[in-house]
């Protein structure tokens, strides 16, 4: 098991009001961790600070012992919050683009998650359901063999039933090796996916454990237990 | 992985750029033959002919430089909506570095507005050559060239080829100079959490008001003097503002290009 990520008094604020203040945490291989906090705890700030969609106001953040820059992208396989895609691209042409970028994407694997979904690599994104569009965001994400999947929100928006497709094909398509940090504040759905879990309030974290340690100590799923410190 | 950003911005824009072209070749064409109708005479005795000839004709005009406009727009909101919008988190989490994803997106986008200047130069040539029945290209080698030539040298101390090499120049470097002004705008906006199209348009006008203060301090440097003109010392003044034009516009390029690899490599703030 090594370590994947690391910050240090990683601090990232808007004007005067921090985003995310001091934080410090590990996240090693191996595991699912559920990144977990209300709308506004600064979840979407650590993962785009992650991504190298924001850059820190201070402390440090590193992937692999490396800056976030080139090396980082190349291990990290993210899903955000919302479609990023070019909604006039056939599902076929982002394959293709994913395929040209990124060196560990299966295009064998996207086609074969594509067929089990009835969705047709020669349909335009925007004549999809959103449910669609983000299943196949989702199979574009899992069908590369990265060693960070980080996925930002995966389950909100859509229906149930799809939420246990998104859920079955992370499980299924991640190398055991790899992480996968999951943020979401619909915890009941994930957590028995999870095998870690961070909580974060108000920029800071306020809890990191494992599911197990939580579940001896406390005698509370973590849905509960997250009502618990969360409570308004 | 240059060379599959550029494919990929090239793939990603041509569509709709083509289309573009496409229409601007047929108003040529309509134009042209209008052009020709009324250069024949073929619609003077026709009132109905006559207009419609003369509405192709403005036609014609409106739309040469409506279609310039949406190719330049189409391209610098395509730049925004990969760079900064939603598709930005692609662009950003792609695993090249900022400078060659930055750096693609202005070639690209200057590129086009190049083909797009130069269809429009064309456009107008075909349509002058086509209405006059191909004897234009005849007439400007013999009367107008031979003029354009001696001016040049009277006015710029300097021969028609190489002013007009001078002005081809001026104009690839003025385009990139556009695209890079708005990026820089672009980015500086970006940098802001709220009102980013106002800050954007604020950045636009403080850069603009920049550039312009410091060509004049160059004309004032230089020695601009509207008697030496008068005095027949044009030329070697003209030549002067040339070169000086040259190295202050080579001078922007270089800053607007590094306040953009800055803040998109060290100060990125997508929403």
């Amino acid at each position: 098991m090594s370590t994947l990520v690391t910050c240090k008094d990683l601090t990232k604020t808007y004007g005067k009001k921090p985003a995310l203040n001091r934080v410090n945490l590990e996240i090693e291989s191996g595991h699912i961790i559920g990144l977990l906090g209300p709308n506004g705890s600064g979840k979407t700030t650590f993962i785009k600070l992650l991504n190298g969609l924001l850059t820190p106001t201070s402390g440090e953040l590193s992937v692999k012992n490396k800056p976030v820059g080139i090396e980082s992208k190349k291990v990290i396989s993210y899903l955000p919050d919302q479609t990023y895609l070019n909604m006039n691209n056939k599902v076929k042409d982002v394959i293709d683009y994913f395929t040209a970028f990124y060196a560990d994407f299966e295009p064998k694997r996207a086609y074969g998650m594509l067929e089990s979904l009835q969705i047709s690599p020669e349909d335009r994104l925007k004549t999809m359901s959103k449910g669609t569009k983000e299943k196949v965001q989702l199979i574009l994400v899992m069908s590369r063999r990265a060693e960070l999947y980080v996925l930002d929100e995966p389950i909100a928006g859509v229906d149930p039933a799809a939420r246990d497709y998104i859920l079955q094909t992370i499980l299924s398509n991640y190398d055991p090796e790899a992480s996968i940090l999951v943020s979401t504040h619909l915890i009941s759905d994930i957590e028995t996916i999870l095998d870690q879990v961070i909580f974060i309030k108000e920029g800071e974290i306020c809890l990191q454990a494992s599911v197990d340690d939580i579940r001896m100590q406390h005698q509370k799923s973590i849905d509960s237990l997250f009502r618990e410190v969360f409570k308004c | 992985m240059l060379g599959k950003l550029i494919k990929y911005e090239f793939k990603h824009t041509a569509k709709t750029m083509f289309m573009t072209y496409g229409v601007l070749a047929v108003f040529t064409l309509m134009a042209s033959v209008a052009l020709y109708r009324m250069d024949r005479g073929l619609t003077s005795e026709n009132t109905f002919a006559a207009v419609l000839s003369t509405t192709m004709l403005i036609l014609y005009v409106i739309a040469i430089v409506a279609i310039y406009c949406v190719d330049f727009i189409y391209l610098i909101h395509h730049y925004h909506k990969t760079m900064y919008s939603a598709q930005g988190y692609l662009t950003h989490t792609l695993p090249v570095s900022p400078a060659a994803s930055f750096g693609t997106k202005i070639l690209v986008i200057s590129l086009w507005m190049l083909v797009s200047t130069v269809l429009s130069v064309f456009s107008v040539l075909a349509l002058l050559q086509g209405g006059s029945g191909g004897e234009f290209f005849h007439a400007f080698s013999n009367i107008v060239w031979r003029d354009f030539s001696q001016s040049s040298y009277e006015i710029f101390g300097i021969s028609g080829g190489y002013f007009l090499s001078y002005s081809a120049l001026i104009s690839v470097l003025n385009i990139l100079l556009c695209v890079l002004w708005i990026a820089a705008s672009m980015a500086v906006g970006q940098l802001f959490r709220k009102n980013r199209t106002a800050y954007s348009i604020l950045a636009a006008f403080a850069f603009k008001m920049i550039s312009q203060i410091v060509s004049g301090a160059f004309m004032i440097i230089s020695g601009y003097d509207l008697f030496s003109l008068l005095d027949g010392e044009a030329a070697s003044f003209m030549k002067t503002v040339l070169n000086g034009t040259l190295v202050i516009t080579l001078i922007f390029l270089v800053l607007l290009y590094g306040i953009c690899i800055y803040i998109n490599s060290r100060k990125l703030n997508l929403e």
